[in-house]
């Protein structure tokens, strides 16, 4: 969303601007006794919150099982072909992988204590923006802004970047799509970066149930919309 | 992320699910290694159930109507 920005595309800018806006409605708005109160149902202890003392496993036995379930997926894919005009899937997973990591070493050395996120700090942009005694600065929405200007440098290496936007009709869509996702992964904790990369990596069990819940609400919209989309064909 | 989610439930994995897969692994290993080195704190939020699954699925489905 944040990188297709980058790239001229206006309708992921609004849906940017949602995930945002639809953040700080949830944490610092008119949902925000919703957002607290859903943090005390279910909360668990210390224990629970990491994968391995959850499951009475050393730390090492967890990482080992999660690369060997991840090797197993991967060695029956079936072959996949490079993707049209991209990098070959290894190399983007080589590379996201690395800069994950980069982002946990350097969001360390500044006290950010997490890594690669866009959750947090889409809705620290907006809250710095738009409401008084917010704190904008910080290590999470620099990083985020770097986003849409990598891609933008990306795509301007490979020629002339210029906007494209949606049928106008398509951007209400976007836009209530966005506030789902920046109030959704505002009440996470975590978006898809934020809990299926970053928490994963650290065995996080709150990001192993988020992932899990991504996975039934995108199964459930692709379902409802797919069917929808073929009865308006 | 998006597009890895729709391959994986149409039962055809392609390359954005195999490339998250890579990057889930690398920062897995690379991760909790400076962890144990020391370089780095490495320490799992605070764990609410309802909230995780709730959360992750408004998200969801934010993701397709929102393309993002």
């Amino acid at each position: 969303m944040w990188s297709r920005l980058g790239t001229g595309n206006a309708g992921a800018g609004v849906a940017a601007l949602g995930f945002a806006l639809g953040g700080v409605v949830v944490d610092r708005g008119a949902l925000a006794p919703l957002t607290a109160a859903l943090d005390e149902v279910g909360a668990a202890g210390g224990r629970a919150s990491a994968l391995p003392s959850l499951l009475g496993l050393p730390a090492w036995a967890v990482v080992g099982l999660g690369l060997a379930g991840i090797g197993l997926a991967l060695s029956r894919l079936p072959a996949i072909g490079p993707a049209r005009g991209h990098w070959r899937w290894p190399v983007t997973g080589l590379a996201l992988g690395l800069v994950g990591v980069l982002a946990w070493v350097g969001g360390s050395l500044s006290g950010w204590r997490w890594g690669l996120s866009i959750t947090g700090p889409s809705r620290s942009l907006a809250e710095g923006l738009l409401l008084a005694g917010a704190d904008l600065g910080g290590w999470g929405p620099a990083m985020l802004l770097g986003i849409p200007l990598g891609s933008w440098l990306s795509a301007r290496l490979r020629g002339p970047v210029g906007w494209r936007a949606p049928a106008a009709s398509e951007l209400p869509r976007r836009f209530l799509g966005g506030l789902l996702m920046g109030a959704g992964g505002t009440i996470a904790a975590g978006c898809n970066i934020g809990n299926a990369l970053t928490g994963l990596s650290v065995l996080s069990t709150q990001s192993l149930v988020a992932v899990v819940g991504m996975v039934a609400g995108t199964a459930a919209a692709i379902r409802a919309l797919d069917g929808e989309d073929r009865r308006a064909a | 992320m998006h597009s890895a989610a729709r391959e994986a439930l149409a039962g055809r994995p392609g390359p954005s699910l195999a490339a998250y897969l890579v990057a889930l692994a690398v920062q897995l290993a690379l991760v909790n290694a400076l962890g144990v080195l020391g370089v780095l704190r490495v320490q799992p939020p605070p764990l609410s159930v309802t909230a995780a699954l709730l959360g992750g699925l408004v998200f969801g489905v934010g993701m397709i109507l929102g393309k993002g």
